[in-house]
């Protein structure tokens, strides 16, 4: 009996397997990469720049930020989204999987930069305990860029020094750090950029995001305001992150790889 | 013995064995939580994070462990001292290493479960929320959360704690909430006040009588902040302190011109033992502060209308002080581990 059993279970398994219906994919893997700038040179970090018309030096420390809620529009206006996709980006980590896009052909590209208003405080519609997820998401406390006491997160760490008296020393005692970490609802930020973007399904893409940090920095003033924190929309600390924010369109432009 | 005896013997050997495992399981830690004194109201939980006993034993492990900071330097428990009701005797408490320095006093924790906003500009809306803000912080423990849970987790203490309290691994979330059960259950546990307004009207001296009359008298205003059973109406008031540019208080938060320099009122129980006092431990004594308000602020630009000139005269200025002794809790803290 059981010499019969065997050849039919594995026939009847055999049979069914091949009349699975074949996965036909209508997807593409969509990947980001942020490229670094300063001006048309590749950045470095702690490597001088010219700053402020060239009458002093800056250089870049740190440059950690948020993208999300990433969408992609094709010419009639309709679009493919990516809500609630957050990605951490870094030194040694400026690239990250956006996700499966539909193929087709689309005209235009959307990043968030920061955590919108749903997630970022206790009041967003989707908020929860930061601690609660997982301990490799965007927005677990891990990644370095929840803001504890205020409840909120940090959309982008930008630090770095500048030789004020232009001699090549960071140490002089004119010489200062900055340190800008905006991180409220209203310091999130949308930009559109033009993308044209045909993915054919099945296949794997990057998106290649140009990132010119003098132009990103190009409406601050980081001798007037070293230290950006704010937590509110008062003062100084807010307009000056404000300048910065309100410049990720500028600074970044996209191309496919 | 006969085949009946010998019924009759396994059935009492039963019973015997059933009222065995009974008072075993009588002398087991209580799964009730830590009641608050009677006369309060019930301690508000989250029905995510109720209380167990394994959750109580593992964050207050967790908050005597010094492998959550750089170095393994500082536990929460460093600059939160049972002892001194969970405040520090210094102005401003040393972070990990001793590198770094905030810019408070370490508030003390005693009846926090009750708090609905915590830090001084109210920033954090409960007890979950609350612990990422000094671990990481780099002025306090200064050590990302995933380093600590890769600490714990090589523990096969914690293994099993955590396993107990929350059928996991180590993890951020459940170290979160462990450490949010603890400190929710620290309670005050009754101080000679609390014992005179339960009825031992020997609990209070007749100085501390006088005190609790100009306490509570509109002549001096003090309850119209520190109200309520946790003499404290957990509200946003600027006192008149002198400030100091480095703290503007629930303005960082807000934005908002009239929080400048309001800071939420710390409740006074237990006050004699967290000295020094204000946010930022400018004061060194009980009569400084209460010099503070005899004075009637600085007259800064929100300063409470309750915060004006008394006419107090030095005893009064003392038995105020005897007072506010007598709202220390009689029974010392103890760790449940020990």
């Amino acid at each position: 009996m059981k010499k019969i059993f065997t050849p039919v279970i594995l026939l009847t398994l055999a049979f069914f397997t091949e009349c699975k219906k074949p996965e036909t994919k209508d997807t593409a893997s969509c990947d980001i990469e942020f490229t670094l700038g300063y001006n048309k040179n590749t950045l470095q970090f702690n490597h001088s720049y010219p700053y402020d018309n060239g009458s002093k030096n800056i250089q870049f420390s740190l440059l950690k930020f948020y993208a999300g809620n990433f969408y992609f529009e094709r010419a009639d206006g309709t679009r493919e989204h990516f809500s609630d996709k957050y990605l951490i980006l870094e030194e040694g980590r400026y690239k990250g999987h956006i996700g499966e896009l539909k193929a087709g052909s689309y005209v235009k590209a959307g990043i968030g930069y920061g955590v919108n208003e749903n997630r970022n405080t206790q009041n967003g519609a989707d908020a929860q305990i930061a601690t609660d997820y997982p301990q490799d998401h965007a927005l677990n406390p891990a990644a370095d860029m929840y803001w504890g006491w205020a409840q909120g997160y940090i959309f982008t760490k930008l630090e770095g020094r500048i030789d004020a008296d232009n001699n090549g020393s960071f140490g002089d005692p004119n010489d200062i750090l900055f340190s800008y970490h905006p991180g409220n609802d209203e310091l999130y930020r949308a930009f559109e950029y033009t993308l044209n973007f045909a993915p054919e399904a099945g296949k794997s893409y990057t998106i290649a995001a140009s990132l010119d940090l003098n132009a990103l920095i190009q409406n601050c003033d980081f001798m007037a305001v070293q230290f950006a924190h704010p937590a509110n929309t008062s003062g100084n600390q807010f307009i000056a992150a404000k300048n910065l924010v309100d410049q990720w369109g500028n600074a970044v432009s996209l191309a496919v790889k | 013995m006969g085949q009946r005896g010998f019924a009759r013997c396994k059935i009492s050997f039963y019973a015997l064995f059933v009222l065995f495992l009974q008072a075993c399981s009588h002398s087991k830690p209580a799964e009730q939580a830590p009641q608050p004194l009677s006369s309060w109201p019930p301690l508000p939980e989250p029905y995510f994070n109720r209380y167990t006993q394994a959750r109580y034993e593992l964050g207050e492990r967790l908050f005597f462990e010094k492998r959550l900071s750089a170095g393994n330097a500082v536990s929460c428990a460093s600059c939160h001292r049972p002892e001194l009701a969970f405040a520090d005797n210094v102005p401003v408490s040393p972070g990990a290493g001793n590198s770094a320095f905030g810019f408070r006093n370490s508030p003390g924790l005693l009846n926090i479960g009750y708090a609905p906003h915590l830090m001084a500009e109210g920033g954090i809306p409960s007890l979950e929320h609350f612990s990422v803000a000094p671990l990481q912080e780099a002025a306090e423990m200064n050590q990302n959360l995933a380093l600590s849970v890769r600490k714990l987790q090589a523990d096969t203490m914690y293994l099993r704690l955590f396993r107990a309290a929350y059928d996991t691994l180590p993890s951020i979330r459940y170290l979160a909430r462990a450490l949010a059960v603890y400190q929710r259950y620290l309670l005050s546990s009754g101080s000679p006040y609390d014992a005179y307004l339960s009825g031992d009207t020997k609990a209070l001296g007749l100085q501390e009588k006088k005190g609790m009359e100009l306490f509570f008298s509109p002549r001096t205003g003090c309850s119209g902040c520190h109200s309520g059973f946790l003499f404290s109406d957990l509200g946003f008031h600027d006192i008149g302190l002198k400030i100091r540019e480095n703290d503007p208080g629930r303005w960082r938060l807000t934005g908002l011109e009239s929080d400048r320099n309001r800071f939420k009122t710390p409740s006074l129980r237990n006050v004699s033992r967290t000295a020094p006092y204000m946010h930022d431990g400018r004061f060194r004594s009980l009569k400084e502060v209460l010099e503070h308000y005899r004075q009637g602020g600085t007259h800064t630009p929100n300063q409470s209308a309750l915060v004006r000139p008394l006419d107090l005269a030095p005893h009064e200025v003392e038995a105020i002080i005897s007072f506010l002794h007598s709202l220390t809790d009689t029974v010392p803290y103890k760790k449940s581990y020990l």
